[in-house]
C-alpha cells in the first residue's frame, strides 16, 4: 500500500502554483546535510567513518531490494547480484589491473544481464514459489562463485582489492582515505536512493504498487505485468551489483560467504524494521539498525539476543516500522491541540 | 547572655585567634595540595596494558569465541591479582576489552578497527578463519600485534606478517602427536589407510591439505576425502560413500563435537568398526550425547578431559567459579595471555609490538594447562610463529571418554 506520491501535479494546488516543498523533502534534505557534515561531527574518527560507511552500503542494499518489494515481491537473490558486482570489479582489477572505475559498471552490467536471463523464467512464479526460487539463485550465484576457484579463488576469496583513485593532473584523491571513501559511497548511495525515489515518484512508481496490491488487476487494465516486474529487478539488481563493487574496494577482501543468505535477509530486516511504504523506510530501517548493532557490539554473547529483542520490540510497538513515527507524533500533537 | 552576645556581635568585628588562623591556614594549605596529592598517586598507579577480542561471541561458532574470551579474562584477573606485567620493574595491569564478530570477516574487520583506531590497542587476539581474515586486514598493516586460533589460509602466515601468530596447534601439527599414539594404540598395520571427511569450504579444503600431507608422511594410503555442507543434517550419504572406500580410519576436520558425533553415529550404524579422529572437536560431552553407547574408538587430539596436574586442576576451578563452566578447549587457549606477558617482560615493553613479537617468538612455558608450551615452523613459515605444545590425546571407547596419551608433537626436521 502506497501512502504518500509526493508527485509536483499532486503537490500543486487548483490554481497551478506550485505547491511548497513538502515536510518530506526537508527531512530528506537534513538528513543529506547530515550526512556531509558526518565526518566533522565525529571529529574524522576513522572507526565512526567506517560505521558511516557501513551505513552507505546498508542503505543502498536496502533501498534497491525495497524497489522489489514495491512490486510485492521479496527477492533474497539479492546478496547474489551484490556478489556478482563485487566479483566483477575485483576480479577486473585483481586479475587485469583495470580499476573500480571500470570495473564497477561492467558489473552492473552483468549483473543486469544475470537479472534479466534469470528473471525470465523467476517472474513466472509468485509469492511462496519466488521467494523460495529468488533463495535459489542466490545460492547458486554464491556456490557458482565458489565452483570456479581457479578464476575466483574459490572459498579461499579474493584478496587485495585496492580502494580506487582518482589522478587528474592538480586533483588527485585516493580513496584508500577513509574520508575519501566515507564521501564516495555516500554520494553514489545517494545516487542510487534518488533513483528509487523517482522511480516511485513517477508513474512506474504507481505501476509498481498496484502490481503489488492485485497482479491480476493490473494486468487487466492494461498494465504489461511481466515487462514492469522484470525491469523493476533489473533496476534493483544492478543497483545491488554497484553496491558490491563499492563493498568490496572498502573491504579489500570478499569470498562467497560475505554474499551469503543473512546478506538478503538482513537487508530485508532493515525493510520491515524501517517501513514498507516509503523508500524512507529502509533508509532509516538500515540506519538505525546499523547503529544499533554497532552499539552492541560490546555486549558479546548478548549482542544477537538484544538484536532480536529491539527488531521484536519494533515491530510489536511500531506496526508500519519506523517510518510511521512522524505521523504518530503528528497526531498525537493533533490530539493534543484538539482537547 | 554573654555568649549570645557575642554571637550577635557584627560580622566586620570577629577577629581570628591565633588558633583560628593555624587552623585556617592548615586546611587551605591541604585544600591547595589536594589536587598535587591526587595527581600524585594517579601518577603513581600502575599503567594499562590493552589487550583486544575480536572473536565471535555469537554465531555458530561462539563456542570458540567464548572460549577464548574466557582464558584471555580469567588470565588478566590472575595476573593483575599477582602484581600485574612487571616491565622493567614498573607493574602494568591489563585489560581486555572483547568485541563481537559473529565469526563473519566483514564483521570481524569493524571490531578491529574499533579496538585499533578508538581503544588504541596494539594486541589483539582472534578466532577461526573468518573472523581472523577480517583482523588481519586491519592488524598487521597497523602494526598491531595478533594472536589467533587459524588452521587455515596458509598464505596470510610466516614472514609476511611478522606480528601475526597462530597460537592454536593446526590439525597438521597435531598428526604428529595423534597419528603415532594411533599406530601404537591400533597397531600400525591395522592403520595403512585412511579417508577424510571436512566441511565444503575453505577450512575444510585447508584441513583436507593438512591431512593429505599427513598421510604422505606416514606412508598412509589416501582413499579419498567427502565433503559436507554447514547446514547439512543428515551424514549418512557421505558417511556411506567414505565406507565404500574402506579406509582403515577416519579423519574429519574441522568438526565441530556435534558434527563430529553425527558422522561417528552414522559410521556405525552403517557398521564401521575402525577409528574415527576429529581434530577440531576438543570436546567429548556432546560426542556422548550424540552417539551414545556406540560412541567408541573416537580420537580426540588437544583434548584433556582429565586435569591432573596441580596448574591444570586450578585453571579448571578457577573457570568453574568465574564463568560457570569449563571445557578442554578454554583449557587449551588459556596459556596465550602468559605467553604474551611474559614477551612484555622480555621486551622490556608494551609500547612496541615488534619487540614484543620478536620476545613472544622466543617465549617457552613450562607448565600450562596444554603442559610445554612453545612457539616454532620457522623452517616452515620463516618465522617463530606457530603453536606447538604437548597433545593431550583423549579417546572414548565404549560410551567413555579417557585420557589415552600425552606427547609433545614428533614434528620433522625441515618444520
Amino acid at each position: 500500500m502506497k501512502v504518500e506520491q509526493g508527485t509536483a501535479a499532486a503537490q500543486a494546488d487548483g490554481k497551478g502554483n506550485a505547491a511548497p516543498p513538502s515536510l518530506n523533502r526537508y527531512a530528506w534534505a537534513a538528513l543529506f546535510a547530515f550526512t556531509l557534515a558526518y565526518p566533522a561531527a565525529v571529529s574524522f574518527d576513522n572507526y565512526l567513518l567506517h560505521v558511516g560507511i557501513t551505513i552507505a552500503f546498508n542503505v543502498a542494499l536496502a533501498a534497491s531490494m525495497w524497489l522489489i518489494w514495491s512490486l510485492g515481491l521479496v527477492s533474497f537473490a539479492h546478496a547474489g547480484f551484490m556478489a556478482i558486482g563485487a566479483y566483477t570489479s575485483a576480479l577486473l582489477l585483481t586479475k587485469l589491473g583495470w580499476p573500480m572505475w571500470i570495473g564497477m559498471p561492467l558489473g552492473a552490467i552483468l549483473a543486469g544481464a544475470a537479472a534479466v536471463a534469470i528473471s525470465l523464467p523467476l517472474m513466472r512464479t509468485r509469492a511462496v514459489y519466488f521467494f523460495m526460487a529468488s533463495w535459489s539463485v542466490g545460492e547458486v550465484i554464491k556456490r557458482t562463485i565458489a565452483y570456479f576457484d581457479g578464476l575466483t579463488g574459490g572459498w579461499n576469496g579474493v584478496f587485495d582489492i585496492l580502494p580506487p583513485t582518482i589522478d587528474l593532473g592538480p586533483i588527485q584523491i585516493n580513496f584508500a582515505d577513509r574520508i575519501a571513501y566515507y564521501y564516495l559511497a555516500v554520494v553514489i548511495c545517494a545516487i542510487i536512493v534518488l533513483c528509487i525515489y523517482r522511480i516511485n515518484d513517477s508513474r512506474t512508481g504507481m505501476i509498481h504498487w498496484s502490481i503489488s496490491e492485485n497482479e491480476l488487476l493490473a494486468e487487466h487494465i492494461g498494465i504489461n505485468v511481466f515487462k514492469h516486474k522484470v525491469i523493476g529487478f533489473t533496476i534493483a539488481c544492478v543497483f545491488a551489483a554497484v553496491t558490491g563493487a563499492l563493498y568490496a574496494h572498502y573491504q579489500t577482501f570478499i569470498s562467497p560467504k560475505s554474499f551469503d543468505i543473512w546478506k538478503s535477509e538482513f537487508a530485508l530486516v532493515h525493510i520491515i524494521v524501517g517501513g514498507l511504504t516509503t523508500v524512507g523506510g529502509p533508509v532509516v530501517g538500515a540506519i538505525s539498525l546499523t547503529v544499533i548493532d554497532e552499539t552492541l557490539r560490546a555486549t558479546g554473547p548478548f549482542r544477537v539476543i538484544l538484536f532480536g529483542v529491539i527488531l521484536i520490540a519494533t515491530v510489536l510497538l511500531l506496526p508500519g516500522g519506523l517510518e510511521t513515527i512522524p505521523g504518530r507524533i503528528r497526531r498525537a500533537l493533533r490530539g493534543r491541540k484538539s482537547s | 547572655m554573654e555568649a549570645k552576645s557575642n554571637m550577635a556581635a557584627p560580622r566586620s568585628s570577629w577577629r581570628p585567634s591565633r588558633r583560628t588562623a593555624l587552623k585556617a591556614g592548615a586546611a587551605s594549605l591541604i585544600g591547595l595540595s589536594a589536587p598535587a596529592i591526587i595527581s600524585g598517586r594517579a601518577f603513581s598507579a600502575p599503567k594499562t596494558i590493552k589487550i583486544g577480542g575480536a572473536v565471535p561471541l555469537s554465531g555458530p561458532v561462539a563456542y570458540w569465541g567464548i572460549s577464548t574470551m574466557q582464558g584471555f579474562v580469567d588470565g588478566a584477573a590472575v595476573i593483575n591479582e599477582a602484581g600485574g606485567v612487571v616491565i622493567n620493574g614498573e607493574p602494568h595491569m591489563l585489560e581486555i576489552i572483547n568485541y563481537d564478530t559473529k565469526g563473519e570477516t566483514a564483521d570481524a574487520r569493524a571490531a578491529t578497527l574499533r579496538l585499533v583506531e578508538q581503544d588504541k590497542v596494539k594486541y589483539v587476539y582472534s578466532q577461526a578463519a573468518a573472523s581472523t581474515v577480517g583482523m588481519l586486514q586491519v592488524t598487521e598493516p597497523a602494526g598491531v600485534l595478533s594472536i589467533v586460533a587459524c588452521w587455515g589460509y596458509l598464505k596470510l602466515f610466516g614472514k609476511d606478517y611478522p606480528l601475526h601468530f597462530r597460537a592454536e596447534m593446526s590439525d597438521y601439527e597435531q598428526g604428529f602427536a595423534y597419528i603415532p599414539f594411533m599406530q601404537e594404540h591400533y597397531g600400525k598395520d591395522s592403520l595403512k589407510s585412511a579417508a577424510f571427511i571436512g566441511p565444503d569450504d575453505q577450512d575444510g579444503k585447508d584441513c583436507n591439505y593438512s591431512y593429505q600431507r599427513l598421510m604422505k608422511y606416514y606412508s598412509i594410503e589416501d582413499k579419498g576425502s567427502e565433503y559436507f555442507n554447514w547446514e547439512d543434517t543428515d551424514f549418512y550419504p557421505i558417511v556411506a560413500k567414505t565406507l565404500r572406500t574402506t579406509p582403515d580410519f577416519i579423519v574429519t576436520s574441522p568438526t565441530p563435537p556435534g558434527i563430529t558425533g553425527s558422522i561417528v553415529k552414522a559410521a556405525r550404524e552403517l557398521g564401521y568398526k575402525g577409528p574415527i579422529a576429529s581434530p577440531a572437536a576438543s570436546e567429548t560431552k556432546t560426542i556422548l550425547e550424540v552417539v551414545g553407547e556406540l560412541a567408541t574408538d573416537v580420537v580426540l587430539p588437544v583434548t584433556n578431559v582429565d586435569p591432573t596436574t596441580p596448574s591444570q586442576v586450578a585453571i579448571r576451578d578457577r573457570f568453574m567459579k568465574r564463568f560457570g563452566d569449563f571445557n578442554a578447549l578454554a583449557g587449551n587457549y588459556s596459556w596465550w595471555i602468559y605467553s604474551l606477558k611474559a614477551a612484555f617482560e622480555a621486551a622490556g615493553t608494551a609500547d612496541d609490538p615488534k619487540a614484543v613479537a620478536e620476545a613472544l617468538g622466543n617465549v617457552v612455558l613450562e607448565d600450562t594447562y596444554c603442559g610445554k608450551v612453545a612457539w616454532a615452523g620457522e623452517k616452515s613459515f620463516g618465522v617463530k610463529r606457530q603453536g606447538v605444545y604437548d597433545c593431550y590425546t583423549t579417546l572414548i571407547e565404549n560410551g567413555k571418554a579417557r585420557l589415552a596419551d600425552v606427547r609433545f608433537p614428533a614434528l620433522p626436521a625441515d618444520y
